[in-house]
């Protein structure tokens, strides 16, 4: 077990750097999620944890080690890969034996090891198949069991789970969360799905065109997201952006309609702004409603099982509202409400959150 | 559920194939059908008459001496060949697999050597060998090692196995580098992490997962060494000194247009011609089951 350190860590591949200045400190048994749109570079970022890619500059350390020159095999790591990457032409139990044959372990030991990690993840009967004769998750599950018989120090996952259907990726979601708290390893988990991030990590960094947005427990990037692009990564449907300008009394939307704000402090600095507001934390009613509401139309409707969406139009901009059941008329138009407490408000240049001067 | 489309009977089918069954029959089926017929005559030395003999010539050839010899040289000589061949050029295509910067360039230069015609690669091994003229002779010389493929059978042996081995390797990196292109790069670095460096993973990862192609290849360099070495011998050697270099294939050549034994030299074609069917069935057969992971 142990913690891991980055400190300023850059990459690049000829002249294009891909991730600049990325530090970060991720706790001994913490769950690391890295999570970013694709391209962003958190891959990349893992594979340098990993070794198998080099750093361009900045340390990085497991433990207290300083890792940047050892091979990968020395880091005292395990990795698991979108493809899995099982040895085709080996059965699963020499998948599994392979690291610990050249860890030169005895026979006993390596027996002993992949018997216990097949009984933890339910391979028991599978062990003299050929990868090709399991489904995907089984060798999911194979893949794991290769990293879990090394006892690393730290567990790598480089999205290992968007290669199963909807069904096995929740189930195997829910594994893993129970094989963390179970060995309380360190793990690093690479994914671009923002619901795995949140229901899997102790903390999340969110990455963006190479470098980290923002880092904190998910209850933080979702409550008090940094900037707009955590706030409209993170959340599903995302939040809703709208931009406003101050004017007497509250700030003016596009289509002139203004939220009232006598009571809660705007940012006062700045007179064009992004106010960003959660799909749940608007306010809908299909009675008439006056003043500081707003009357939509309901373009269409969402309907989720648990609960709907309404797709509505503010000007120009797409307003999505989330919905409990219950109410099952046909919805055309209504009235809807901000309320105060629920705003974000983000900078009109750069996407940063602008603080409110009272809080 | 249907799994091919069906069409109307039409005699189409029959128009698109015909070039193809024609050429077979012209080129093959008829020419095979007259080496058989032919390896069952014999023919007097004046080629005044011919008597049919049934498999005489068959005979005759297992219990000579000189036949058996050719035979024995010919399973030396394709050994030789395909391991020398095979091998080297597994290595270069681990070796290129590694190579990121000039890696297209060094491709490239590999590759010319399938290019070049088995004559003139015959004509270039025979003067760098050269006894008084050749490069490599002159450095042996140097080393006070005496070079001289026209007297002496091993060194005639030797440069022909070498001559025929630096045409095929081409070929064989090739394939070989395609096969190691298709294994997915995570699986190697999956071992690098399991603690495996380079030479074991090449052993324990690669090379097994590039078996069919190693399979294909042993194949594939059996038949080139057993058939498609003959504008090699000729250049170099002749098949000399003194029958050191003659493999079946040259012997064919050798008995039927200089010893003008017709029938002898027919029953030798139909002998390779059933080796190379075997060869290609045991490809067929065996090539989808055994290599199978």
């Amino acid at each position: 077990m142990a913690e891991v350190i980055l400190e300023n860590i850059t990459k690049s591949f000829g002249k294009t750097e891909v991730v600049h200045n990325v530090s970060a400190h991720f706790h001994d048994g913490e769950f690391i999620v890295i999570v970013g749109p694709s391209g962003c570079g958190k891959s990349t970022v893992l594979r340098m944890i990993a070794g198998l890619e080099e750093v361009s500059g900045g340390n990085i350390k497991i433990g207290d080690k300083l890792v940047n020159n050892l091979e990968p095999k020395d880091r005292r790591i395990a990795m698991v890969f979108q493809n899995y990457a099982l040895y085709p032409h080996m059965n699963v139990y020499n998948n599994m034996a392979y690291g610990l044959r050249l860890q030169k372990h005895s026979k006993v030991e390596i027996e002993r090891r992949v018997q216990e990690a097949a009984q933890l993840l339910q391979l028991g009967e599978y062990l003299q198949r050929r990868p090709r004769q399991l489904s995907g998750g089984q060798r999911q599950r194979v893949a794991m069991g290769r990293a879990l018989v090394r006892k690393p120090e730290v567990f790598l996952f480089d999205e290992p789970l968007s290669n199963l259907d909807a069904k096995l990726r929740h189930q195997m979601r829910v594994e893993l969360k129970k094989m963390h708290k179970n060995l309380g390893t360190t793990m690093i988990y690479v994914t671009h799905d923002q619901v795995e991030a949140m229901t899997l990590a102790d903390k999340i960094v969110v990455v963006n065109k190479g470098r980290i947005e923002q880092i904190g427990s998910p209850d933080e990037i979702y409550n008090a997201p940094a900037s707009m692009f955590v706030a409209g990564f993170i959340g599903c449907p995302p939040m809703n952006f709208l931009p406003a300008q101050h004017s007497n009394g509250g700030l003016s939307l596009e289509n002139g309609f203004i939220i009232p704000a006598k009571d809660l402090l705007i940012p006062s600095d700045t007179r064009q702004l992004i106010v960003g507001i959660r799909p749940e934390k608007i306010e809908f009613s299909h009675l008439q409603r006056e003043s500081g509401w707003l009357e939509v139309d309901i373009d269409f409707i969402e309907k989720l099982g648990s609960g709907k969406l309404l797709y509505t139009t503010i000007g120009p901009q797409q307003l999505i509202l989330s919905m409990a059941n219950g109410d099952d008329r046909h919805i055309t138009r209504g009235w809807i409400r901000f309320p105060a407490e629920a705003l974000y408000f983000f900078s009109h240049q750069d996407g940063s959150l602008l603080k409110v001067k009272s809080s | 559920m249907l799994k091919r489309v069906h069409f109307k009977p039409s005699p189409l089918p029959y128009f698109l194939v015909a070039p193809q069954l024609l050429i077979t029959i012209v080129f093959f089926l008829w020419p095979a059908s007259q080496a058989i017929y032919q390896s069952m005559l014999v023919e007097d030395a004046f080629g005044l008459s011919t008597e049919f003999v049934w498999f005489n010539n068959f005979i005759e050839l297992f219990s000579d001496g000189f036949y058996l010899d050719t035979l024995y040289r010919t399973l030396f000589f394709s050994a030789a060949v395909t391991f020398i061949s095979l091998s080297s050029a597994l290595i270069f295509a681990a070796l290129a697999d590694r190579v990121i910067g000039a890696a297209t360039t060094y491709r490239t230069l590999l590759i010319w050597p399938y290019a070049v015609a088995p004559a003139v690669a015959g004509a270039l091994w025979m003067f760098m060998f050269d006894p008084t003229i050749g490069i490599v002779a002159y450095f042996l010389d140097l080393v006070g090692y005496d070079w001289n493929h026209r007297v002496n059978g091993s060194h005639a042996m030797l440069l022909v196995i070498l001559a025929s081995s630096w045409k095929q390797i081409s070929y064989n990196f090739l394939f070989f580098f395609a096969g190691m292109q298709a294994i997915p790069k995570s699986l190697i670095e999956a071992a690098a992490i399991d603690g495996a460096g380079p030479a074991r993973r090449f052993w324990t990862i690669i090379f097994p997962l590039i078996s069919p192609v190693t399979f294909f290849l042993l194949v594939m360099n059996i038949v080139y060494a057993f058939f498609d070495t003959f504008g090699i011998i000729h250049a170099v050697t002749k098949g000399g000194p003194a029958k050191a270099t003659e493999i079946l294939i040259y012997k064919v050549y050798n008995d039927g247009f200089i010893g003008l034994d017709l029938g002898g030299s027919a029953a030798q074609s139909v002998i390779l011609m059933i080796i190379v069917i075997g060869l290609t069935i045991v490809q067929f057969r065996y090539i989808e089951r055994r290599v199978e992971y």
